[in-house]
């Protein structure tokens, strides 16, 4: 086999133009549900994206997921430029490319079979015969644990740890480079979560596929990732190796985020850090630092008039987009220049 | 399940005294195929200012515990067929539905998972506080109506309160909605306030928030908080004491260090190694097999042996007592044949 190709996503931007009602009068206004975001998930590996509705993490899955256009910036899967590709091509990033959402009782068709949902990804994009098919989606069932003759079943037979594994058999039918993973385990029972993660890692190491995970659940995300991001107002403040962030989270919103976590333990206290307000509207994002209202740790003026850039650290893979590590840094993060 | 001791737990303060007394309750749904126990003798009793937190997942029987204790269990199809719900020593199963209208929202007040739906949505906010006000609070007179809603508003935190309560629901964001809920549970200075997970549809700097705000409310008025739950890191942060329950039966309850440290029913043991913890990087997180009994299943036995990795014969023929004291604290309980003679 040859090597997996890495997906690499650069500068990616997507503006939703919006009109406002004021009375009679209506203006025009843009928001920027993603803006300026790089990374990379190197195959076989999980990228987790955290952070609080609104945030621009499920547009940027769908920019991704080919389901919506770009403003500017582009996505890559080795060479092919998703949104730059037509016919084959393109059809071959959507097979490679596929996903499994968070409620499995609205992503599975009622009407149709296991064995249908799970084949659709074949059915629709190359040819192949009806036994490869058989063969495949018997393959896939019991890859996540299922029994192929589970496939003559409709998806209201199964409980929601079952659906979940049936949406992931789906996604690896066609034998995909990357699955995205929107909060796969937020809609499941406590006791079902772990077999459902533990599955998710399995097959990651059974099959060298690469995870983008959209999260909201710190815990989750360090159990399943390799790296983080965390994004705020449709940007990324803060992206590192996942042990590296949680020793050392650096923005001042990853802070917050962390103290406000749930603890795994009544004896575990965490400095309080309270964040005033709410995060406020995308449509009309503050200037400089997008979280300079509501940051504890404020500087001054420059947060408010100059945006920080994302800068890398000295001494590992860990950058940052604030104007209190600026001196520290090490320089420009190399995958947004 | 022992009743409450009336030392202290380190023996330095007096408990404080039980407001809510809940024996043996049991709560069952009648549908087409079958009777489903959804709660099954569940006994449990509640401090003045103290915060039990009820784990379980969907369908332990969690929340209709709550709905029943309030007497509003889903009709027609719910009825409470035994048991007694004593607060203050007054038993509220046998009270006229006159008497409960006046104990919900004044003695005991529900904060529900999601406020989009527990607000009314052609009504501003300062409509439906004053509402509350009216029912609750008839002491106050109409003139100083406005100020009440207005102070309870600030004292869940809404900045610029004279100016939301002309604001209908859909204008705030579900942080506010849910704050001005809860402003709407205190309104009656209640002496219980049922919390059905109300964080669940809220973000986490937010949920953070309204943690925060229900604890300072707590401390400021003693009020009796019963926290519905599945998620153990609120339990953690939030609660003094907990009961698990699992397919409608309260399978293990204690001082929450206790449960935390020395979780004693299998089924604890299992959830509380099954979540992920954001202190530490786990290798492999231990993961329960199976699923939870579908509801209406008759099982005999212990509910939780089909999942059970220590399940023996016995534990499938016969449900296991409850024992207590088994961490070495005697309000610690757990229904586990493995702690017999143990206590």
């Amino acid at each position: 086999m040859t090597t997996r190709p890495t997906l690499r996503v650069e500068r990616l931007t997507r503006h939703f133009p919006v009109n406002l009602r004021r009375g009679l009068r209506t203006s025009r206004a843009i928001v920027k549900a993603v803006d300026d975001v790089s990374f990379e998930i190197p195959p076989g590996t999980t990228l987790a994206l955290v952070g609080e509705s609104g945030c621009g993490k499920t547009t940027t899955a769908k920019l991704i997921l080919a389901l919506d256009q770009p403003t500017r910036g582009s996505i890559l899967l080795g060479d092919t430029d998703v949104h730059n590709v037509t016919g084959e091509a393109y059809r071959r990033y959507r097979e490679q490319v596929q996903a499994v959402f968070q409620d499995p009782w609205s992503s599975l068709n009622p009407r149709m079979r296991v064995r249908e949902i799970v084949s659709e990804p074949l059915v629709v994009n190359r040819r192949r015969s009806r036994r490869e098919i058989r063969a495949r989606v018997a393959e896939v069932l019991e890859a996540v644990g299922l029994d192929a003759d589970h496939g003559d079943r409709f998806p209201h037979e199964f409980s929601g740890g079952q659906r979940q594994r049936i949406a992931l058999a789906s996604a690896l039918a066609s034998g995909p480079q990357l699955i995205v993973l929107d909060e796969p385990v937020s809609s499941l029972d406590v006791s079902i979560r772990a077999q459902t993660m533990n599955l998710f890692r399995d097959l990651q190491r059974q099959f060298g596929v690469s995870y983008l995970l959209i999260v909201h659940d710190l815990a989750v995300a360090r159990y399943m990732s390799d790296e983080i991001a965390v994004m705020y107002l449709g940007k990324i403040v803060e992206r590192a190796e996942t042990e590296t962030l949680f020793a050392n989270p650096t923005h001042p919103y990853t802070q917050a985020l962390f103290a406000a976590a749930l603890p795994g333990h009544p004896d575990v206290t965490r400095e309080e850090i309270v964040l005033e307000g709410e995060v406020p509207s995308p449509i009309d994002p503050p200037a400089g630092c997008p979280f300079h209202p509501r940051c504890p740790q404020k500087i001054g003026e420059i947060c408010e008039t100059r945006p920080p850039v994302l800068e890398r650290l000295v001494g590992g893979p860990h950058s940052v987009s604030c104007h209190l590590v600026g001196e520290a840094a090490a320089g420009p993060d190399t995958a947004t220049t | 399940m022992p009743r409450p001791a009336n030392e202290g737990h380190n023996g330095t303060a007096e408990p404080a005294e039980v407001i809510l007394d809940v024996r043996n309750l049991t709560t069952h749904l009648h549908t087409k195929r079958a009777v489903v126990k959804a709660v099954d003798g569940v006994s449990f009793y509640l401090r003045r200012g103290e915060t039990l937190g009820i784990v379980g997942e969907s369908g332990s029987g969690k929340s209709i515990t709550a709905l029943s204790i309030l007497r509003l269990e889903p009709r027609p199809a719910g009825r409470i067929v035994a048991g007694e719900v004593l607060f203050h020593g007054e038993d509220l199963l046998r009270k006229s539905p006159s008497e409960m209208r006046r104990i919900r929202g004044r003695k005991i007040s529900m904060i529900l998972q999601d406020p989009q739906t527990s607000l009314n949505p052609v009504f501003t906010i300062g409509n439906q506080l004053t509402e509350a006000f009216a029912i609750a609070r008839r002491e106050i007179a109409r003139a100083d109506l406005p100020r009440a809603v207005v102070d309870v508003l600030r004292r869940v935190n809404i900045a610029d309160p004279e100016r939301r309560v002309g604001a209908f629901p859909h204008q705030l964001s579900g942080g506010m909605k849910q704050r001005v809920v809860g402003a709407i549970a205190i309104s009656g200075e209640p002496d219980v306030v049922i919390a059905d997970e109300p964080t669940t549809s809220l973000d986490l700097t937010i949920q953070a928030q309204y943690l925060r705000l229900l604890k300072q409310l707590q401390e400021r008025t003693g009020v009796g908080i019963i926290f519905i739950t599945h998620d153990f890191g609120i339990v953690a942060k939030m609660c003094d004491r907990v009961a698990v329950m699992y397919a409608g039966k309260i399978v293990e309850h204690g001082p929450v260090r206790a449960i935390f440290n020395h979780p004693s029913h299998p089924y604890t043991q299992a959830l509380i190694a099954s979540v992920p913890k954001i202190e530490e990087r786990v290798e492999r997180l231990y993961a329960i097999a199976g699923h939870p009994p579908k509801p209406g299943s008759v099982i005999q036995g212990c509910r939780f042996a089909a999942r059970c990795t220590f399940a023996e014969d016995r534990c499938r023929r016969e449900a296991p007592l409850t024992f207590a004291g088994t961490s070495g604290h005697p309000e610690h309980t757990a229904d586990c044949w493995r702690l017999e003679g143990k206590a």
